[in-house]
C-alpha cells in the first residue's frame, strides 16, 4: 500500500486539477452565453435577408451579380473553422478527420484557409494546401471581426483565386450534439421558389441585389462563426464538467486510501510497541527464571 | 401604436423595433418613399437617414444606417446594420 505522504501529494495535485477544470468550465459557460445570445439575435436578420434574396433570385439582374451567377468551379477554397483551444472533447479532432476525408475525395484544385488557433502543428502535419491561418478571431467574435473575414473571402472570390468557397465547421444541433459539416458560401445557393410575384424594385434590381447580397453574406458568415464558437464552448463545458466529476471520484478513492494507509500505519506502530514491550517483558522474565 | 401596417426593423443585434403604423416613410438613396396600407409588393434599398412611422397615437423617428426593405401584405421589414430609436 502506498505510503501516507505520497497519497497526500496525489490528493493535492488532483485538487488543483479540479480547481482548473472547474474554472475552465465557468469561463466556457460565460462565453457560451455571449455567443448563443448573439446567435439568437442574428437569426431573424439572416432569415429575412435570405427570404428577400429568394424573391429577387428570379430577376434578370441576378445572373449578372458576381456572387450569384454560376461559374466554372476550378479552384475550391475550404474555410476550416477550428476552435481556439483544445480540451473540448472530440470537437476539433472530429473536424480535422472530416476535413481529411474531404481533402482525399476532392478531385479539383483546392486550398484551405484555417480560422482558429488550435492544432497548428497537427494541421501542418496533415500536409493540406494551406493558404493562410487566421488566428486572431476571438472566442466571442464581434460583427466587425466577422465582416473583415467576409470582405477577405469576397475579394478572393472576385479576383478569381477561388471559384467556390466552402465552410467546414462543427454544426450545432444541440448542447449534446455537434457534428462536422460543409456548407457552401459562394456562389450563393438560392432555394427555388414556385411563387412568381411582381415586385416594385427601388431603385433597380442590380443596385438592390448588390446591397442585399452584401447583407446576406455578412449575416451568413457571422452566423457560421457564432455557431462554430457556440459549439466549441458547449463542448468544452461538457468536457470540463466530466473532468471535474472525475476528479471528485478520484479524490474520494484517494481519501479512502489515505485513511486505510494511515490506519494501517497506526496499527503497525501499535503492534510494534506492544511487540517491543512484550519482548522486554519476556527478556526480564527469562533473566529471572 | 395601432395601425394596419406591421413594421419590423431588424439589425444583426436583434429586432430593434416592431410596431403597427398607418404610414411609414423610408429613406432611400434617391429620396424618401412613403408607404400606406395595401401598398403593392416592393423591395427597396434603404439609405442612411431617418425612418418615420406614424399612427393615430403619434409619430416615431428611427435612425437607420442603410440596408434593404421589403413591403408585402402590409408587412414592412427593414433590414439595417444599425438602428437607433429616437423620441
Amino acid at each position: 500500500m502506498a505510503n501516507v505522504r505520497s497519497i497526500r501529494t496525489h490528493i493535492k495535485s488532483v485538487e488543483s486539477t479540479r480547481k482548473i477544470t472547474r474554472s475552465m468550465k465557468m469561463v466556457s459557460a460565460a462565453k457560451l452565453k455571449r455567443t448563443q445570445q448573439a446567435m439568437n439575435a442574428l437569426r431573424p436578420y439572416a432569415d429575412a435577408a435570405e427570404q428577400m434574396l429568394v424573391r429577387l433570385a428570379a430577376e434578370p439582374a441576378a445572373k449578372e451579380n458576381p456572387f450569384l451567377a454560376p461559374r466554372e468551379k476550378k479552384h475550391v477554397l475550404y474555410v476550416l473553422l477550428v476552435g481556439n483551444r483544445g480540451l473540448c472533447g472530440v470537437y476539433n479532432t472530429a473536424l480535422l478527420k472530416f476535413m481529411e476525408g474531404l481533402a482525399e475525395r476532392e478531385e479539383r484544385d483546392f486550398s484551405v484557409l484555417v480560422v482558429g488557433r488550435w492544432g497548428r502543428d497537427l494541421i501542418a502535419a496533415m500536409k493540406l494546401p494551406l493558404t493562410e491561418t487566421i488566428d486572431k478571431l476571438s472566442d466571442a467574435p464581434s460583427a466587425e471581426e466577422s465582416a473583415a473575414l467576409t470582405e477577405k473571402l469576397k475579394a478572393l472570390y472576385l479576383s478569381g483565386e477561388a471559384d467556390e468557397i466552402v465552410f467546414v465547421y462543427e454544426r450545432y444541433y444541440s448542447a449534446l450534439r455537434q457534428e462536422p459539416e460543409r456548407k457552401r458560401l459562394l456562389p450563393i445557393d438560392i432555394p427555388e421558389t414556385a411563387e412568381e410575384k411582381e415586385y416594385i424594385l427601388e431603385p433597380d434590381g442590380k443596385a438592390l441585389l448588390d446591397k442585399l447580397v452584401g447583407l446576406y453574406l455578412d449575416a451568413a458568415v457571422y452566423s457560421l462563426l457564432l455557431e462554430a464558437r457556440t459549439g466549441e464552448h458547449t463542448a468544452r463545458m461538457t468536457a470540463m464538467t466530466a473532468a471535474t466529476d472525475n476528479t471528485e471520484q478520484l479524490l474520494e478513492t484517494l481519501r479512502l486510501e489515505l485513511n486505510h494507509a494511515r490506519q494501517s500505519a497506526i496499527t503497525k506502530e501499535i503492534t510494534e510497541i506492544v511487540g517491543g514491550a512484550n519482548a522486554l517483558k519476556d527478556a526480564k522474565e527469562g533473566k529471572r527464571a | 401604436m395601432g395601425g394596419r401596417i406591421h413594421l419590423k426593423v431588424i439589425t444583426p443585434e436583434g429586432t430593434a423595433l416592431e410596431e403597427n403604423a398607418d404610414y411609414i416613410r423610408i429613406p432611400t438613396p434617391e429620396g424618401s418613399v412613403g408607404i400606406l396600407a395595401d401598398h403593392a409588393p416592393m423591395l427597396c434599398a434603404v439609405g442612411e437617414g431617418k425612418l418615420k412611422c406614424r399612427s393615430e397615437e403619434g409619430e416615431r423617428l428611427i435612425y437607420v444606417s442603410g440596408g434593404v426593405a421589403s413591403v408585402e401584405n402590409n408587412e414592412v421589414t427593414v433590414l439595417t446594420e444599425e438602428a437607433q430609436i429616437g423620441e
